[in-house]
This record gives structure tokens, C-alpha cells and sequence, in this order.
């Protein structure tokens, strides 16, 4: 019944080597939401969630409160509402 | 008794042929010392003290011009006293070689240096012949860098590398696009003389919109921030001249 200890650290180790990657993805597109809001000029420290209604299209809840619709509209345009 | 004598009398010769041979060679290096400041001596163990004389030499030289009646001619003061300063060398002939730097340190260190800090002509030895060359050099260098300049406004290389990089997200970029065409178009319209935002308020948009892509850019891809930001006046030029921008809209 005892567990090898080294299955235990691989095990570890490739949980802990897969997190960043998706962590990096989530915080890289966080980022680049959060740069979108701030080039429109509205305020937003953090990005806490970010939910996909569609393509190029995303509700941003912010750590300060503020939530905004980020989406591309017909005419190619980056438009960003808050709500 | 006798052998102790004896053990005693070679340990004492040994003693005195110790002390004479450590006393030989400093009277050897004494003489060249004292000869250095004497005059001719031997020309290879002066340089070091040459250093140290120097400024005497030199201030004196420099005091000679300057004793002279038409000491006041500031200006050309370094001239002249370096010109002094060569028939100097003559008149220390004999001591030839040494001294010939000295003097060409002299009239550089000159008489306000004075003998206090003697190393001061020794530097200026080395300083004049490698500053010489520095300024040429520098002068080259400075000559190089705004021929350097034009290749470096790459407009197409810019936005190709813009378009490329990672450091900014695609809704960014695509943000970022939109301002720029926004530019783009108070710039058309000023030049067509449609409307007319003075020149004063589209600098100002210019700036802050250049000031967001250098801050995307400056933490992810920091050469090609360093190349937007060293094209900025390159690019404005191409704004705000109305023939550039229209070959910039045609191409």
C-alpha cells in the first residue's frame, strides 16, 4: 500500500510544470484585456475574471469592481462599454 | 675556544660581506637617482624621475614666457608657451630624452598647474596624444550616426515588427490600430485643409498614443520599443510634412 515517494514528487512536479503554462495563457490575456480597457481610458487595476460571450467578445470584471464589454464591432473597432 | 673564535670570526666575515653587499647595490641605485636630476647619467632609470622633475622644468619654462614682457597675450598663451617650452629643451640638452616629455607636458600642465602635483604632467602626457585621437574619432563617430539615422526610420520594418511582436495582446494591437488610423485621419484631414486641428493639438495626440505603444512595449519587447522611441522625431517629420505624408498614403 505504500506509495512510492517518487511517483508522489513526479506527480508533484508535472502538476506544478502544467500550472504556469495555463496561468501564463490567463494572465497574458488578462493583460491584454486590461490594456485595452486602460488604452480606452477607463480604470481597471486587475482583471479577476474575463468570460467569453463570443468571438472577440468578453465580459472583464475588474478587482476594483468595474465590469466592462470588451468586443470588436463591424467595423473592425475596438469598443469597450462599461457596465 | 679556538673553534668558537674561529666559527665566530667566519659568522662576523659573513655578517660584513652581507651588509656590503646589501649596501653595494643601493649606493649603485643612489648615483642614478641623484644623477637623473644631475644631468646625464643613464637615460633608461630617469623616466621615473622625470615625472617628478618635470614640473619644475616646466614651471619654470612656463614662468620664463611669462616673465617676459608680452606675458599677457592670454589667448595664445598655450602656443607660445609650448613653443617656449621646445627651445627649453636645448638648453637641458644634456639631459635629452627625459625631458623632452616633460616639456611636452609642461606647456599643457602649464604654469597654472604649478610643481604642486607633480603626477599632473605625466598624465598630460598620455592625455594630449590620446585625446588627440579621441576627438577624431568621436568627431567620425558623430559624423557616422546621422547618416545612421534615416536607414533607421524603417516604417514598414516597424509596423511589420509591431505586428509580430508578443508583447501585446491582439485586442490590443488591434486597439492600438484603431488609434493610429484615428491619427492617420486628423492628419489627412489637416493637410487637405478640411478641418484644422492646429499642428500643437495633433503633436500632443502624436505623443500620448506613441507614449501607450512604448509602454506595451517597453517590459515585453524592449529593442523594438528603443527603435520606435529613437524613430519618434522621424516619424513625426513624415506627419507633419504634407508631401511626405502624401507619399506615405500613396505607398
Amino acid at each position: 500500500m505504500r506509495c512510492p515517494i517518487y511517483v508522489l514528487v513526479f506527480t508533484a512536479a508535472a502538476l506544478l510544470a502544467e500550472g504556469p503554462s495555463f496561468g501564463a495563457d490567463d494572465t497574458s490575456f488578462s493583460n491584454d484585456l486590461k490594456a485595452t480597457i486602460a488604452l480606452q481610458g477607463m480604470p481597471c487595476d486587475q482583471i479577476i475574471e474575463a468570460k467569453r460571450n463570443g468571438d472577440s467578445d468578453y465580459t472583464a470584471s475588474c478587482k476594483d469592481g468595474n465590469r466592462y464589454h470588451v468586443f470588436v464591432n463591424p467595423k473592425g473597432r475596438v469598443v469597450v462599454q462599461k457596465l | 675556544m679556538s673553534r668558537t673564535v674561529g666559527v665566530g670570526l667566519l659568522f662576523l666575515a659573513a655578517l660584513v660581506a652581507c651588509t656590503h653587499f646589501k649596501q653595494s647595490p643601493p649606493p649603485a641605485a643612489e648615483p642614478t637617482t641623484r644623477s637623473a636630476p644631475d644631468l646625464p647619467a643613464s637615460s633608461e632609470t630617469p623616466r621615473a624621475p622625470p615625472s617628478v622633475e618635470s614640473p619644475p622644468t616646466g614651471s619654470p619654462a612656463a614662468e620664463s614666457p611669462a616673465a617676459g614682457p608680452p606675458s599677457a597675450e592670454s589667448p595664445p598663451s598655450p602656443a607660445p608657451t609650448g613653443s617656449a617650452a621646445k627651445p627649453a629643451q636645448p638648453k637641458t640638452a644634456g639631459s635629452a630624452k627625459p625631458k623632452t616629455p616633460r616639456v611636452t607636458g609642461a606647456p599643457a600642465a602649464g604654469s597654472p598647474a604649478g610643481g604642486s602635483s607633480k603626477p599632473l604632467p605625466a598624465e598630460q602626457r598620455a592625455a594630449p596624444a590620446g585625446a588627440e585621437p579621441a576627438t577624431p574619432a568621436a568627431a567620425q563617430a558623430a559624423t557616422t550616426q546621422p547618416v545612421a539615422k534615416p536607414p533607421a526610420l524603417d516604417l514598414a520594418g516597424l509596423e511589420r515588427r509591431l505586428k509580430d511582436t508578443h508583447a501585446i495582446g491582439l485586442f490590443t494591437k488591434l486597439s492600438l490600430k484603431n488609434q493610429v488610423d484615428d491619427l492617420l485621419g486628423a492628419f489627412r484631414a489637416f493637410h487637405g485643409g478640411q478641418s484644422q486641428p492646429p499642428l500643437a493639438e495633433l503633436r500632443q495626440r502624436y505623443d500620448l498614443l506613441l507614449l501607450k505603444v512604448l509602454t506595451l512595449l517597453q517590459d515585453g519587447d524592449p529593442p523594438l520599443a528603443s527603435a520606435i522611441s529613437a524613430s519618434r522625431e522621424a516619424i513625426w517629420g513624415l506627419l507633419a510634412d504634407r508631401d511626405k505624408f502624401q507619399k506615405i498614403q500613396v505607398s
